[in-house]
């Protein structure tokens, strides 16, 4: 039976950290589920769900992949999965919140605490600081999900009332499909 | 002549909404000529908003000609008061704005459009368009009513790059 593990690893970026790392999961036959990977702040992160459909320990493959890992400067890690969802997870009622103003501490905090509040589940988030002629600008894009029965109007008046009291821009929009 | 300088995110003023104009004065024709003048001294600007340079009136000022990829265009268009009097369908693409600097994102904005505003003169126009010109005046008019395009990001997956 196929054994499912997340691998994650993170280290300052240069190139070849995925050739390196796809190549170690290629000899040993594991095959590449999902994936996810990006830069933040000048470090290569990937977290990767991998499945084992040979006899290999998951041990054994840590160990080969802490192998390559090492003299790239990666730190690295993995966790077996107990369970696994083959099909990836679609969201029944997508909405897209983009949030931007001064740089401050705790905005990502204030956001997703009125989210959890409203019992509304975060699908996807990206934060970035843009730095322009000395200034700082915080801008976050999150995806998430709002069940039907909530109410959409009450999620827009609770953002709005935060945006106000901690001094950011909140939109919320419905997601749509990039069809281009 | 001069070339203004761009307000940038998160300048409260990006976020007011625009004043119409009542008449077309000397001070007014000078705004104009200024923000045709910032407008072609950015590279790969196609348009501005009299907001971006820090005034809260309506007047846009676009030229869909100078995108990198040709698409069909009016040319430079100044538009005052500009109103969006008919739309229809859903076009998605990938902008971007002299107002945030170094990032894009994909935006879902209507297909077609048709306008009402008024030229230079004071005379009256409407104006029909699609694709790209159309996406540019929604982008600018956004503008004028206190959004940039961060506030429109619709689009699954993400959605806001670096240039």
């Amino acid at each position: 039976m196929a054994k499912y593990i997340s691998l994650t690893a993170i280290g300052k970026d240069k190139p070849g950290i995925v050739s390196s790392i796809t190549k170690a999961l290629y000899e040993e036959k594991c095959n590449v589920e999902d994936s996810a990977m990006t830069i933040l702040h000048g470090q290569f992160a990937m977290i990767l769900i991998i499945k084992i459909t040979t006899n290999l320990s998951i041990k054994a493959l840590f160990n080969k992949l802490q192998k390559v890992a090492n003299p790239l400067g990666m730190a690295f890690s993995y966790a077996e999965l107990s369970s696994y969802v083959p099909k990836k997870h679609k969201s029944v009622n997508p909405y897209v919140i983009s949030v931007y103003g001064s740089d401050r501490t705790g905005v990502v905090y204030n956001i997703s605490e009125c989210l959890a509040e409203d019992k509304i589940n975060i699908t996807d988030m990206q934060t970035t600081l843009l730095k322009y002629k000395g200034k700082d600008t915080y801008i976050m894009i999150i995806e998430c999900d709002i069940p039907k029965k909530k109410s959409y109007e009450k999620l827009s008046k609770d953002l709005l009332r935060l945006a106000r009291h901690i001094n950011v821009t909140i939109s919320l929009n419905k997601a749509e499909s990039a069809d281009i | 002549m001069s070339i203004l300088p761009i307000l940038t995110i998160p300048n409260h003023l990006l976020k007011e909404i625009s004043i119409p104009i009542k008449k077309i004065d000397v001070e007014t024709k000078t705004l104009i000529k200024n923000i045709k003048k910032t407008l072609y001294f950015h590279n790969r600007c196609v348009g501005i908003a009299a907001v971006q340079v820090g005034i809260l009136k309506r007047i846009v000022a676009i030229d869909a000609s100078r995108s990198a990829k040709e698409h069909r265009n009016n040319g430079l268009l100044i538009m005052i008061n500009p109103e969006i009097v008919y739309f229809s369908g859903k076009i998605s693409s990938r902008e971007g704005c002299l107002s945030v600097p170094d990032f894009t994102g994909y935006v879902t904005r209507k297909k077609k459009i048709e306008i009402g505003y008024l030229d230079i003169n004071g005379c009256k126009q409407h104006l029909k368009t699609d694709g790209f010109e159309s996406i540019v005046l929604q982008h600018e008019i956004d503008h004028l009513d206190g959004k940039v395009f961060l506030d429109r990001v619709s689009s699954l997956k993400t959605d806001v790059f670096r240039r």
